[in-house]
């Protein structure tokens, strides 16, 4: 009982905490208020709270599919939005100065989006134990639990990171944020098959010998990377295809940014 | 020269991303019609005392199935599987459901992750 709310808040809690600690790296290297982070956190479980007392009514929406095309808009929002963070790290290495407005506005939504769907989670988990008093206080504490290792990885990531060279800290900052951000598409995909927009199919692998979803490193390659054990074509396909986006409107704001360079020197 | 290099990126992008955009929406179309073509199966799951009735569902194998999830109990239960890639919420006291399949012949577990020592049960593809 205790290990499984363990287990469970950990799985919910990672995901928010790794962005959330990427983030906080960030907002250093960008010279942001890091004022975001509490701003985010209190609106995103206000969020979470709201959703999860509305998870009936929403889920009855679109013919039954709204749980799953509302999960699945708050997981591509925070894809997009981190595919403008990563412009707005490259445009700081190349010394314009962008709007820190914009950028603090930003990390502030995608936190908030984030916790509303692992916060409105956590929160329905909790709320079914109120049914049975001697059990709520278990699973309150392996919640607690669960957060703090899922904090403790976090803070470790946040070390691991914040020590890098700075000049090696922005590619990797937006290769792991690319990545997360391809974890977002692969799960809103997941979403679409799942409420029958998308059409299901085989497996395209199943590397879950291997390696299993429901394992300690599946799981923080799942908050990380997206890791399936046996995704479709289709997720596949919308995965690498997030990639390929992220990529090239990379290449064109580092292309456009040394045209611009070499034109001032002109 | 430079003004050509610094000109061209935006002309491409926006023909790239229009381009883009209709592929998309093309793909996306001919994926929903293609579906919604399809006679579904239904089937129905039972949540009651945080267990799963029936815990085995048999289920044919390379076909679509509309699997609805009753949950009798007052507290919310979240249906999930690792093998189906499938993961819902259901409310206490209401229904919802997913779509599974086609599906390969083999065993696919499913679990209720709020309650995981007890609601365990399983898809059997044959």
């Amino acid at each position: 009982m205790l290990l499984n709310s363990v287990v469970i808040i950990l799985r919910e809690v990672l995901e928010a905490a790794l962005l959330i600690s990427l983030f906080l790296i960030f907002s250093h290297l960008l010279n942001i208020s890091r004022s975001w982070l509490i701003r985010g956190v209190v609106l995103g479980m206000c969020s979470a709270l709201i959703y999860a007392y509305h998870t009936e009514p929403i889920s009855q929406w679109l013919d039954g599919a709204g749980q799953e095309l509302t999960n699945a808009a708050l997981e591509l929002c925070v894809a997009v939005l981190l595919l403008v963070f990563n412009t707005r790290i490259i445009f700081h290495r190349q010394g314009a100065k962008k709007n820190p407005a914009l950028t603090y506005s930003l990390l502030m939504f995608c936190v908030i989006l984030v916790i509303t769907r692992e916060g409105s989670e956590m929160l329905l988990y909790l709320y079914g134990f109120t049914y049975v008093p001697r059990q709520f206080e278990l699973a309150l504490i392996g919640s607690v639990i669960g957060a703090g290792i899922g904090l403790s990885i976090s803070i470790i990531l946040y070390y691991l990171l914040g020590n890098l060279p700075t000049s090696l800290l922005a590619p990797t900052g937006v290769v792991i944020m690319t990545l997360i951000s391809g974890g977002m598409v692969s799960q809103a995909t997941k979403e679409f098959i799942q409420a029958d927009i998308l059409p299901s199919q085989q497996p395209l692998w199943d590397s879950s010998s291997w390696l299993a979803e429901d394992s300690v490193t599946g799981q923080l390659l799942y908050a990380l990377i997206g890791y399936e054990a046996t995704p479709g074509l289709i997720q596949v396909l919308f995965y690498s295809s997030s990639l390929i986006i992220m990529a090239l409107v990379v290449t064109v704001v580092l292309w456009r940014g040394n045209a611009t360079d070499s034109q001032k020197k002109c | 020269m430079n003004l050509i290099i610094k000109s061209l990126p935006d002309d491409l992008l926006k023909k790239a991303f229009r381009t883009a955009l209709v592929g998309v929406s093309l793909a996306l179309l001919l994926l929903i019609t293609a579906t919604v073509n399809a006679e579904t199966q239904v089937m129905e799951l039972e949540i009651k005392n945080h267990l799963f009735n029936p815990a085995e569902l048999v289920i044919p194998a390379n076909t679509k199935i509309k699997l609805l999830i009753y949950n009798r109990d007052p507290s919310p239960e979240e249906f999930e599987s690792y093998e189906l890639n499938r993961e819902k919420i259901i409310i206490g006291n209401s229904k919802g459901f997913i779509f599974i399949g086609p599906l390969a012949p083999g065993e696919y577990p499913f679990f209720g992750e709020f309650h995981i020592q007890t609601a365990l049960g399983k898809v059997i593809v044959r």
